[in-house]
């Protein structure tokens, strides 16, 4: 499902003292079957961008179209039509905000999941259904099926939420810091879940603080920075690029921070080279004149 | 468009924002007292309600108030005026003039009773919008604290429920952050606040309440904790940080605003017995 | 457990746990009784000892316990009786119990994992003055600690800032100013960083390396799921399923990568990096962060 975003502005309190602008003149083009991360700074617009990505926020000047769904932020008039096709765009664009635990209410975890698909008008049967299906992807058995939510762990709670979301059948599947307060576990089995969501045929874009999350998972990167995107490139390309890194205030994962460090201070390793820590040790060992 | 809520507390420095909590809930309370009186005549209750709005306007000015958040509760309360009316005009009167909208008769003392509604609750909301507007939370508990100090010796835990109410206008914020957040993550699920059927929306709201329940819980339990390993004890005694010097000035707004409700009152009484009106105007006759 | 009696409250050290800052001896604790049914104790058997001074990192995955440990250290919760005589929790060599857990909590500060939910007070000022009110410190000095601490975590110039204000690093800095600004010896973060974005973790690391260099009497009891941080720490205890699976120096802790594998847990970078490089001959022994092994490789 491609997404082009052109000449995007987003204003907080706008005509106000208080007025913010999160997003400036923000142009992006993305394909087909993608696994992408989007990264930045607390405040650099991250949320605010994927916000308008399921039209939560409507844009104060540009477009955006995702697929057939086209918002038009340049069309005033347009403002007051807007709802329609909102709600399909919704389903199309699954969104899961942080912590989504906290948006379980149902009586029973089934309940809770077959919500959505309920909102959109899909039958309780059919709906109970997908919901089983969303449950047995993210690894809930049926034995939790009537539990309720608040007697689960956190962990369980998280992944009912995201079965909540993925019960919409999004085509793309937008996940804001999905595996913040996890510990590095059940960070793991987070992150392979969505990678096996992503092998489903879905498209992920998941929002992060983590480097060695997008490292290790993310095919491309969008870095952004004060309501900017300035980098659309692979994670190896920018985390080799020190010099950009400083400007943005993001931290690479160690491995390319003890690598530029020892560049610096003068062993010869080539950047170009190092992608995990077997790559960096091989390099130091060649520079230093040892083999295997 | 938060920033101009109706009362929501504005950091600056004015004059109305010196002035002691205590002076401001006094005379909150005594114009209160003075604006739910009713003083004999039509006129001079038009008159001292009108004297009355004139000095919230001045005070709003010094107090840099945010005017806008009161004219969106006037037109908030457009319907409950019309309702109000309805009301009063069908209810049957004891009498007086009237005039007649084809054959139903339509009493003035109706329509005055309704102003005075409308009247009341109106300067009734921009009373406590100033006062939350220019006292910060902090003090206001404070004061409160303060002036609750009598119950106290009768075994009331005043402090207790100054604790409350402080930790629950410091969560405030905190909350609606949450409430906020929740909606646009229902949103997400396809729930739409605005519009469906009555068992929708009832859906809708449930989506919403039950969460925020859940997490407010949580939060006040963590809460509890950390004031617990932070030295809390309901039960013992604390020094206070934030204290409070009284000036002069407060001294003697504090005797402007009980004469205000010492005089009210007497006016109030003495209004039923005679018409000041009537006799004011007698003097120019 | 609340104290209800104000009795003569004396100290009373016991002689086994003399010179300790901490030692927990046989100390089992469960949530509900079909847990003890079961013999599944969220806390089941901990012992160990903390020495004044010495910062101790415990890490385990989300469930093995470490939480609850926090909260028996701080008294919030009470271990279970056992028929051991000893067993309990000893605070600088005095036992906790019914009676003296309030005064005996003043000697430990605590910070919790969720920035919002401890910040008490209306502003910053207000937040840090919280536990100097409950303490009944005059209010004329409460201004004077209130700014030495304040700046001492970089707060200073927020003092009058609402918590909606700041971002979680910084509620994290005022929560562990107005813990500090009550002199306690030991100071216990349960999870302090895990809710903050990369920024707020390196503003805390920092912030903790600064408190041990300023008071090295300040006994430091962290839990983590940060490996990196456990690796730069004196001592390691690490939990699962509430019981102590290994408790050393890092360097011994972490050397064991069967046990840590076991149970799922992360090695620091370090050593793996020495794991890695001992393949090629190269022997890094003794590097723990990135200027050691700069020394070490740059010469």
């Amino acid at each position: 499902m491609p997404i082009k975003i052109e000449n995007l502005f987003y204003d907080y309190n706008p005509n106000t003292p208080f007025v913010a602008h999160a997003l400036k003149d923000i142009n992006l083009e993305i394909g087909e079957n993608y696994f992408y991360a989007l990264i930045g700074e607390t405040g650099s617009g991250k949320s605010t961008l994927v916000q308008h990505l399921n039209a939560l926020l409507w844009p104060s000047k540009g477009t955006i179209r995702i697929d057939e769904h086209f918002i038009d932020g340049n069309n005033k008039k347009l403002q007051k039509k807007k709802k329609k096709g909102v709600k399909k765009l919704r389903s199309h664009v699954g969104l899961v905000f942080q912590f989504p635990e906290y948006q379980l209410f149902e009586k029973d975890v089934l309940k809770d999941v077959a919500f959505g698909p309920r909102n959109f008008g899909i039958k309780e049967e059919e709906a109970i259904q997908i919901a089983k299906d969303s449950l047995n992807l993210v690894g809930i058995d049926e034995s939790y099926y009537n539990r309720a939510p608040f007697e689960l762990s956190g962990g369980e709670k998280r992944r009912v939420a995201i079965a909540g979301i993925i019960a919409l059948k999004p085509k793309i599947l937008v996940l804001d810091e999905p595996t913040a307060g996890l510990d590095p576990l059940g960070e793991k089995e987070m992150m392979d879940l969505f990678l096996k969501i992503h092998q489903n045929g879905t498209n992920v874009i998941l929002v992060t603080h983590n480097m060695d999350i997008v490292l290790k998972y993310a095919e491309k990167v969008i870095v952004m920075d004060k309501g900017e995107v300035k980098r659309f490139v692979t994670p190896l390309e920018l985390f080799q690029d020190q010099e950009f890194l400083n400007t943005v205030a993001i931290e690479p994962p160690l491995v390319f921070k003890v690598a530029r460090e020892l560049i610096d201070n003068g062993l010869n390793l080539d950047l170009k080279n190092i992608s995990d820590l077997p790559s960096l040790a091989s390099e130091i060992a060649k520079s230093k004149g040892e083999t295997k | 468009m938060r920033n101009f809520a109706m009362g929501r507390y504005r950091p600056y420095n004015t004059p109305m924002h010196r002035l002691d909590a205590r002076v401001k809930i006094i005379a909150l309370v005594s114009l209160m007292v003075a604006v739910f009186l009713g003083y004999g005549s039509v006129p001079l209750n038009f008159i001292i309600y009108g004297l009355i709005f004139l000095g919230l306007v001045v005070a709003m000015i010094i107090g840099k108030v945010s005017f806008l958040g009161v004219l969106r509760a006037i037109k908030a309360m457009w319907f409950m005026m019309i309702f109000i009316l309805l009301f009063n005009v069908l209810i049957p009167t004891k009498g007086g003039d009237y005039f007649l909208i084809g054959d139903f008769k339509v009493y003035y003392s109706s329509i005055y009773n309704t102003l005075y509604i409308v009247f009341r609750l109106f300067l009734m909301l921009m009373i406590t919008s100033i006062l939350t507007a220019t006292t910060s939370p902090m003090d206001m508990t404070f004061g409160l604290e303060f002036l609750l100090t009598p119950l106290k010796w009768i075994k009331v835990p005043v402090s207790s429920f100054a604790m409350i109410l402080a930790l629950a206008l410091r969560f405030i914020p905190t909350l609606t952050e949450d409430t906020e957040r929740l909606m646009r993550a229902q949103a997400s699920r396809g729930v739409d606040f605005k519009e469906g059927k009555l068992k929708e929306k009832i859906k809708s709201i449930t989506s919403l309440i039950i969460p925020l329940f859940s997490s407010a819980l949580m939060r006040s339990g963590d809460l509890a904790i950390a004031m617990e390993c932070r030295g809390y004890d309901p039960k013992a005694k604390r020094t206070k940080f934030r204290r409070k010097n009284w000036r002069i000035s407060d001294t003697l707004w504090l005797l402007f605003f009980l004469v205000i409700f010492g005089g009210s009152i007497a006016l109030a009484v003495l209004g039923g017995k005679y018409d000041f009106f009537q006799m004011f105007l007698d003097l120019f006759k | 457990m609340k104290k209800n009696s104000k009795k003569k409250d004396v100290p009373v050290i016991d002689d086994f746990a003399k010179g300790t800052a901490v030692k927990f001896e046989h100390v089992f604790f469960y949530y509900d009784e079909s847990e003890k049914a079961n013999g599944n104790y969220t806390v089941s058997d901990i012992s160990f000892t903390i020495n004044p001074g010495s910062y101790v990192t415990i890490i385990g995955h989300n469930g093995s316990g470490k939480s609850t440990l926090a909260k028996l250290l701080c008294g919030i919760l009470e271990p279970c009786a056992t028929s051991v005589k000893e067993s309990g929790i000893y605070i600088f060599g005095e036992k906790m119990t019914y009676e003296n857990y309030s005064r005996i909590q003043h000697q430990i500060g605590m910070v919790f994992q969720n920035p919002d939910n401890q910040f008490i007070g209306a502003t910053v000022k207000d937040d840090i003055a919280f536990g100097l009110e409950n303490d009944c410190v005059p209010a004329s000095e409460m201004e004077k600690l209130i700014e030495e601490y304040s700046t001492k975590v970089g707060m200073h110039e927020f003092l009058d800032r609402e918590p909606s204000a700041l971002s979680g690093g910084q509620k994290q800095r005022v929560a562990i100013a107005g813990t500090l600004v009550r002199h306690p010896k030991i100071l216990v973060l349960d999870e302090a960083t895990s809710m903050l974005d990369p920024k707020g973790k390196r503003e805390i690391t920092r912030l903790i390396k600064m408190m041990r260099e300023e008071n090295p009497e300040l006994t430091i009891i962290s839990i983590t799921h940060d490996i990196e941080e456990a690796y730069q720490s004196d001592e390691v205890i690490v939990l699962n399923h509430g019981k102590i699976v290994k408790i050393g120096s890092p360097k011994e802790v972490f050397a064991d990568f069967e046990t840590l594998k076991n149970i799922k847990l992360d090695i620091p970078f370090f050593q793996r990096l020495q794991d890695e490089l001992q393949k090629y001959g190269i022997d890094i022994t003794g590097v723990d962060d990135i200027s050691s092994l700069v020394r070490l490789l740059c010469r």
